[in-house]
């Protein structure tokens, strides 16, 4: 319920400020925000397992973003800043694609 | 192989499977474990504000995420209508470029057909203009013909001399004959040419002329030329002349006779007149009929 509000309130923040994102870090931006979304539902998962720790959730989140966003950085740097977004991705759309199924079979049972 | 064996799963597994089964934080089920031993410790408080915090970050973060795309995507289909606008744009300009060439091509088709016909017509009227200028006396000629000597009569007496009557009836008996060019002492006989008498001399061209007089004309049928010269009215009244005053006459037939051009001064222009509309392709029209 807590988690739900704070979602709803960060969203209309988001939509209300419209915080311009500086041009260097528009590239991060997509891939911190798919890091975001696994560390999310991993913890909707946990939660519906049972196990889900507020410190363990707000690590993964912080860290996620952050390495995400880091190697992405380092990509840019290296010249392969696109090969490695796309890797970063496949890994976290893999990831997010379990979760979810996981969660559908929490909610479903199917 | 015991190497294998010892190896953790971890490190054996497909890179996909692994990522499949550690889709959850290891660290979610380690915690767990740990709780499961002391279960007396309970969150607290703050780890909720905590998670409640990051779930607004995260709020904002997808917020902003998905403004910021969708201003760029107005950019970046701002710059794609633009694209478009120039492409047909540019579409434009080669159609209407293709036009021109298509234009320029016809226009370029009829200048060479019209440069075609002049070049046709330039052709006849210099060949119209070569025959004219040979039958007219003012270019050279040379061919097969007839070569007559007249001397003035041995008695002396001035009725003896060959006058210009003479020579002119001489001149037009061989036209008759059908002479294509004559000419008289190596000046050419042209049709604004006059023979007449000045004192003593006979003149043509401006030229005076001392006897004997060498005829020389050049025609296609030069060996019946001397019969027709004969046969012609104004022919055989020279012969009866040149009889009746014993003036030598001696013909000849000769294979190549060269006549020079007359004199380019006698092409002087002395009649000329405007040419109007009507007029205009007429006397074209009639040198190229004949």
């Amino acid at each position: 319920m807590i988690a739900a509000l704070g979602l709803l309130v960060g969203i209309v923040l988001g939509l209300i400020f419209r915080p311009d994102v500086p041009v260097g870090l528009e590239l991060y931006l997509p891939i911190a925000v798919v890091a975001a979304l696994d560390a999310v539902f991993g913890g909707l998962r946990a939660y519906l397992d049972g196990i889900f720790d507020d410190k363990v959730f707000v690590v993964s989140f912080l860290s996620n973003v952050l390495i995400a966003a880091g190697i992405v950085y380092l990509g840019d740097k290296l010249g392969v800043g696109g090969q490695l977004s796309t890797g970063v991705i496949v890994v976290l759309g893999i990831r997010i694609f379990s979760n979810l199924a996981a969660i559908r079979r929490h909610l479903f049972h199917a | 192989m015991p190497e294998t064996q010892e190896l953790p799963e971890r490190v054996t597994m497909p890179l996909l499977t692994l990522i499949t089964q550690q889709a959850l934080d290891e660290d979610y089920q380690h915690v767990a474990e740990r709780r499961a031993g002391q279960p007396a410790s309970a969150s607290g408080g703050t780890g909720h504000r905590l998670t409640a915090v990051v779930v607004v970050l995260f709020g904002v973060l997808l917020a902003v995420a998905g403004v910021q795309t969708a201003r760029n995507a107005d950019v970046a289909s701002a710059g794609r209508d633009q694209l478009i606008d120039r492409i047909n744009d540019r579409r434009d300009t080669q159609a209407s470029f293709e036009q021109q060439v298509a234009e320029l091509r016809t226009a370029n088709a009829e200048a060479e057909q019209a440069s075609q016909d002049l070049g046709a017509r330039l052709d006849s009227v210099t060949r119209t203009r070569n025959r004219l200028m040979q039958t007219t006396g003012f270019a050279p000629m040379s061919g097969a013909g007839v070569r007559i000597v007249v001397d003035d009569g041995p008695s002396g007496d001035r009725d003896a001399m060959v006058q210009d009557d003479d020579l002119a009836l001489l001149v037009n008996g061989l036209l008759e004959a059908g002479a294509r060019g004559v000419s008289v002492n190596g000046q050419r006989w042209t049709a604004l040419s006059a023979l007449r008498n000045s004192g003593e001399a006979i003149r043509i061209n401006d030229v005076s002329l001392s006897p004997p007089y060498t005829v020389e004309a050049v025609g296609d049928d030069y060996l019946a030329m001397q019969a027709d010269l004969a046969e012609s009215t104004s022919g055989s009244r020279f012969l009866d002349v040149a009889a009746d005053f014993g003036m030598p006459v001696a013909m000849d037939n000769v294979e190549s006779i060269e006549l020079p051009a007359a004199p380019q001064r006698m092409l002087a222009l002395h009649n000329a007149r405007e040419l109007t509309d009507t007029q205009q392709r007429q006397p074209m029209d009639k040198e190229d009929r004949s």
